[in-house]
């Protein structure tokens, strides 16, 4: 809550329609899955991330995942916004409006955001973030647990989210060439880190499972994206059960692989082949049902040496600064 | 891949991720392994500090989620060697126990019949062999508040369900092969549900929020229906 010195009290959007699926998220809870409790966040951080930039913030403030579009909102008071993403066709009072740009509406305006084109998450920053329920250290909603966000649900009608009555003297905007690519294009390769049960299946196995493609199921979920392709039997018997990481590879009893994401069970007994590189679980969160990827191994040096890369060109990336 | 750490050749530290390594120390479940995980986790907790980003402690493992920007892999893994080679297995914490109670039957327990099957005794005794029992806390996960606890007589060692049930009950007291549990909350399962317990296991706004956790003792009660809708339970 801003101070009540402030000239006017924090405004609100009013939801006219969630869309499938819209969650507030913050950056997700931490030290948390030694009592159960999952990461939550964003599916997508990098494009989570660029969104809270944009609005001015300092990494990590409360923002909206918008799950393949269709959120429409109408502002109470003056508030200023940001979409980011693969994307989408938005308009304010039904005119055409930019991405990855601060967007002013006045009392009144309605957005619309319409479905994504190639992709499959938007996220939506106001300056100061909007005001959600606290569980565990993290705004970030996570249904399954009933925790954060709103009473850990989806956005619904007629929700009312308040938003600080902060603005920005300048709108943001990011190029196009700094944005990153959201198409999987034919056949995107994802780094794999092999690892945990990985050395009990064998070099045949580990060669076929890196020549194979798959395809992105449609019972995926922010708990796991199920990948589809030639079954492979591992005949690894029952594991003791262990904790599992978000990025996690485990392959089910069918044969088919599972990349756990961001609301990943904190424990289960699946064997695992191998963790994808962070990075690359932004990059899967974004491919829509039936994209086709393949997997490519990478050691953990050259992991941190991408995540060294990566949050420097972040940082050092500038936006460029218009006028109102 | 696993390199022997200390005395004993069964622990190893394997890589579990960019920011993550996996200690395994063997592949059973018994309380002397479990002490030795507990032990590890504390000692990783004072020692490593913020430079761990998460702690995870299984029947016989322990994930260790570190920050890459605080500490690197190598001194990570020469750390982690050097403080895991003279873990005992002697628990010096104190030991909680604590008893629950379990309206057993088969209105709150509709896998009974199949856990009698599988151990060829009738109800009764599979009530009266998962009671009156001390199990231990290995881990938390799953859920919030869910706590893998072992290990339940053999006659008792049902499998899973092949295919999970969509909706359990919160409460209710399950079993999987020589694990047993109980769902804080509803959620889907394919463990063999023997009853329901009304005392709550997680709570958001309760410090800590668990009931349980590692190391605890806990003993089944079995009450009557009365007694269960007493204490609160439903049905």
């Amino acid at each position: 809550m801003r101070s009540a010195a402030s000239a006017s009290a924090p405004g609100f959007l009013e939801v006219i329609a969630p869309g499938p699926q819209s969650l507030l998220q913050d950056s997700g809870r931490r030290g948390q899955w030694h009592l159960g409790i999952t990461s939550a966040g964003p599916m997508d951080r990098l494009s989570f991330d660029w969104a809270n930039r944009l609005a001015g913030n300092p990494p990590g403030l409360t923002a909206l995942e918008v799950t393949f579009g269709g959120l429409r909102m109408v502002a109470h008071h003056s508030v200023q916004l940001v979409v980011t993403g693969p994307q989408a066709p938005i308009t304010v009072n039904q005119r055409p409006a930019s991405q990855w740009q601060l967007l002013a509406l006045k009392p009144g305006d309605r957005i619309d955001i319409g479905y994504t084109r190639e992709g499959c998450r938007l996220y939506v920053a106001v300056p100061g973030g909007f005001h959600a329920t606290s569980a565990f250290g993290s705004s970030s909603t996570v249904v399954r647990e009933g925790l954060g966000g709103l009473d850990g649900r989806p956005l619904l009608s007629g929700d009312r989210l308040k938003v600080a009555n902060e603005h920005r003297h300048r709108s943001f905007f990011l190029p196009l060439e700094l944005r990153p690519v959201y198409a999987p294009g034919d056949g995107a390769a994802l780094r794999v880190i092999p690892c945990l049960q990985a050395r009990m299946l064998g070099r045949s196995w580990r060669r076929k499972f890196f020549a194979a493609r798959y395809r992105v199921a449609s019972e995926s979920d922010r708990m796991g994206i199920r990948l589809e392709g030639e079954p492979l039997d591992h005949g690894i018997a029952r594991l003791l059960s262990e904790a599992v990481t978000p990025g996690a590879i485990q392959i089910t009893p069918d044969g088919q692989p599972i990349v756990m994401m961001r609301d990943h069970q904190t424990i289960g007994g699946y064997p695992k082949l191998g963790t994808l590189l962070s990075l690359d679980c932004d990059r899967l969160a974004q491919y829509p049902s039936g994209a086709e990827v393949c997997f490519i191994p990478i050691t953990p040096g050259r992991a941190l040496a991408l995540l060294r890369q990566t949050k420097r060109r972040f940082e050092t990336a500038s936006p460029i600064a218009l006028a109102w | 891949m696993p390199k022997p750490a200390g005395p004993r050749d069964e622990v190893s530290i394997v890589t579990a991720g960019e920011n993550a390594v996996m200690v395994y120390f063997g592949d059973r479940i018994s309380p002397d392994v479990g002490d030795r995980v507990r032990q590890s986790a504390s000692r990783i907790r004072s020692t490593l500090g913020d430079s761990v980003l998460e702690l995870v402690p299984s029947y016989a493992s322990l994930l260790v989620v570190y920050d890459p920007w605080r500490i690197g892999r190598g001194t990570l893994r020469r750390t982690l060697n050097a403080l895991l080679a003279d873990v005992e297995a002697g628990d010096k914490g104190s030991i909680r126990r604590l008893d629950l109670p379990v309206y057993y039957g088969e209105e709150t327990g509709p896998d009974l019949p199949r856990v009698a099957a599988h151990g060829s005794i009738d109800t009764t005794a599979v009530i009266a062999l998962h009671s009156n029992r001390e199990y231990r806390v290995y881990a938390m996960g799953f859920a919030p508040g869910f706590a893998y606890m072992g290990s339940v007589p053999n006659a008792l060692a049902a499998p899973r369900h092949a295919s999970p049930r969509r909706q359990i009950p919160p409460g209710s007291v399950a079993i999987a092969g020589e694990q047993t549990a109980i769902y804080p909350q509803q959620s889907p399962g394919g463990w063999n549900i023997i009853g329901r317990c009304p005392v709550d296991l997680f709570h958001p706004d309760k410090s800590p929020p668990t009931l349980l956790e590692p190391g605890d003792r806990v003993i089944f009660r079995a009450i009557s229906r009365d007694e269960f809708l007493s204490l609160g339970g439903h049905l």
